[in-house]
């Protein structure tokens, strides 16, 4: 049987050593192995302990069936589409001789009939291969995923962290001084936030940070230094949110029977706020971080155009002006695989820290 | 005697409450509606910039498109009230021009995926059963892939199927069908929502039991009870709307000049931050501000179509 005190440790646990590997990758240190293992060790034991315990598998052996599902749906979809579109990436203005164009296209298993070359995509991707880039010679559209991904993932992370860290303070700040003139300046801001788009936002900071104050610099991804402003920038936004829903969670939570027994009992106010307020209602923070999430990382495509960061986002981008089909099929299955295992995840989370969730 | 006094008081106060005239929701809520003023500010402001949009010809001062190549890149002066481009155009006259096609596209956009998403999400809520479950799959799916992501994808197939032979019009047409695309998912799950709770009530099933046909019943009795949340959806998905357009038109993927839009003037602004940084945030703050301005009002609207729901 799970008591509160075993979730206490197991979750404080995983957190101290994410936020631990977080932090060092941060500031450049080499992460030793043995801290990738224990990362590892303890987010699935926690993962598959949970699991088993609670007689979640066949939960989640339903939900990753489905979520398999829905992922080869898109891939047929996008696979057809991009297909029977007119025009292929080799028609250029200038003819190609038919020899080279019949070369090409038996490099490409083009020339197959339609129905093997999807079957041979389909085939392709369960062996990790997503075929070969049109636009980057002799480059697979995997190693490109291997090479960028490691670079959005991080940049993601920072700003899901910096989103998490403005906006649940601002949030109970702004709940816990209901209808003051503070709680009003905090939602402005908050509401000011969901308005700002990242390029008007970016250039001042950059004006400000890097030509002005010559503090941080206004590009590329080597450090410490370089984190800071696009994980910032990118990260705005989804503070702004999750603020406007802390403070709604909040202002809830605070008139529920339990609460006013808490305050009844004598305890601080205080401990009120931060043990049973803030505890309970940092569950619809919770659901939302999922979609939150995908979306800090296949939204983070402009801040990566703006700051020179190799990330994926570049490669978005240019797939679709250099009609690198592969390279676009490759991706869009990457992020919709990204928000439907965020999705479970956050779902698992969901059911772990409030019982009352029962899933089936 | 101290309790009839009271008895009596109270009798004279439901008096004058029953006086009072009778009101509709859609009254109650304009009455609470003028009381924020943030809301009612945002109004004006919007009422403002559309009139601006319509009227772009008659309120700027150059042609969108004229090139002064004596005044390139200038910054703000009399004669040029926000500065030059590096072509020399009229930013200012750019902005205004700006505005209609933001304005436009983000208006188009969420009227068009609020057809769709309103007849969808409708057709799946009334039905119901095996018809309303494949419905909610599809949109499930649609839902798994990021909405960046979809709207990139679309944009692609759109610009490969080539229907359109003047790249303006492509331009124009690929960038309203991608953002209807995406936009009408989230408006078909709300509608679907709110008809299956609306579904339940009395007044519904009188109608059915008076034989009404059930596509008069939907027009007539389900869509004027739910159009609040649906109105209020609205007003969130304008701004977005304009942030996307101005997104895809930023990475190149939109609109592009001499089309002027507020996310092409950013796009371009952004060659020349490091110099002519007037070029970039004269634009980006007119989409910051209108924005802005949707934000509050569509609050505003929850707040007065839903007042159980007012601070949240």
């Amino acid at each position: 049987m799970i008591t509160e005190k075993h979730k206490s440790i197991i979750s404080s646990s995983v957190l101290v050593a994410l936020i631990t590997t977080l932090l060092m990758n941060f500031f450049n240190y080499e992460i030793p192995t043995f801290l990738w293992i224990l990362d590892g060790v303890l987010v699935g034991g926690a993962f598959v302990w949970y699991t088993l315990s609670q007689n979640l598998l066949f939960y989640v052996l339903k939900r990753t069936t489905e979520a398999f599902f829905v992922l080869l749906v898109i891939a047929t979809l996008t696979f057809t589409l991009l297909r029977v579109m007119p025009g292929g990436p080799f028609d250029q203005e200038k003819a190609l001789p038919p020899e080279v164009k019949a070369n090409i296209e038996a490099k490409y298993n083009l020339n197959a009939p339609i129905l093997r070359q999807y079957t041979d995509y389909i085939f392709g991707i369960f062996k990790g291969d997503l075929g070969e880039s049109y636009k980057y010679l002799g480059r697979d559209v995997s190693t490109i995923i291997v090479e960028t991904l490691p670079v959005s993932f991080q940049l993601g992370m920072y700003a899901l962290l910096v989103s998490f860290l403005i906006g649940i303070p601002l949030g109970l700040f702004a709940a816990s001084r209901h209808n003051s003139l503070w709680d009003n300046s905090a939602m402005f801001m908050a509401v000011s936030g969901v308005s700002l788009p990242s390029f008007l936002i970016a250039p001042i900071l950059i004006i400000i940070f890097c030509f002005w104050l010559d503090w941080l610099p206004p590009a590329f991804w080597d450090g410490p230094e370089y984190y800071i402003l696009p994980s910032l920038i990118l990260g705005i936004r989804p503070a702004a949110v999750i603020a406007r829903l802390t403070r709604a969670s909040v202002l809830e939570v605070i008139r529920s029977d339990y609460i006013r027994t808490a305050k009844a009992k004598g305890l601080p106010h205080r401990v009120v706020l931060y043990r049973h307020v803030l505890k309970n209602s940092l569950i619809p923070v919770l659901t939302f971080s999922g979609p939150l999430a995908a979306g800090i990382l296949s939204g983070s495509f402009i801040i990566e155009l703006i700051f020179a960061i190799p990330g994926m986002g570049k490669h978005l981008i240019q797939s679709v002006t250099n009609r690198d089909y592969p390279l676009i099929l490759g991706l869009t299955l990457l992020f919709s695989a990204m928000l439907v295992f965020a999705n479970l995840i956050v779902d698992l989370l969901y059911s772990y820290f409030d019982p009352r969730i029962k899933l089936s | 005697m101290s309790s009839t006094i009271t008895m009596a008081v109270a009798k004279t106060e439901s008096v004058e409450i029953l006086n009072k005239p009778s009101r509709s929701l859609w009254e109650d809520a304009f009455i609470r509606l003028k009381k924020n003023k943030a809301a009612m500010l945002s109004s004006y402001f919007i009422l403002f910039i559309c009139l601006v949009a319509v009227f772009a010809e008659a309120l700027s001062p150059y042609p969108f498109d004229a090139q002064y190549m004596d005044k390139v890149l200038q910054t703000p002066t009399w004669q040029h009230w926000l500065g030059t481009d590096a072509l020399g155009r009229d930013l200012f006259s750019r902005i205004i021009y700006g505005a209609r096609m933001s304005m436009a596209v983000a208006i188009y956009t969420s009227l068009i995926s609020l057809v769709i998403g309103a007849v969808y999400g409708a057709i799946s809520g009334w039905m119901g059963g095996q018809l309303d479950s494949f419905m909610m799959r599809v949109v499930d799916i649609l839902y798994s892939i990021p909405t960046m992501v979809l709207l990139i994808l679309v944009k692609v197939i759109f610009d490969a199927a080539n229907i359109f032979e003047d790249p303006e019009r492509k331009a124009y047409f690929g960038i309203v069908l991608a953002l209807s695309l995406v936009g009408w998912v989230t408006l078909a799950r709300v509608v679907r929502g709110q008809v299956l709770q609306v579904k339940q009530m009395t007044y519904v099933e009188a109608a059915r039991a008076l034989g009404a046909n059930p596509f008069w019943i939907v027009i007539r009795h389900v869509m004027p009870n739910i159009l609040g949340p649906i109105v209020v959806l609205l007003t969130f998905q304008i701004p977005s709307n304009i942030l996307f357009e101005s997104f895809l038109s930023f990475i190149g993927l939109g609109l592009q000049p001499p089309f002027s839009s507020w996310g092409v003037l950013a796009s371009s602004g952004w060659q020349t931050m490091r110099s002519f940084p007037h070029l970039i945030i004269f634009p980006s703050t007119a989409i910051f501000i209108t924005m802005l301005a949707f934000n509050f009002l569509g609050d505003g609207l929850r707040d007065a179509l839903d007042p159980q729901m007012k601070g949240r």
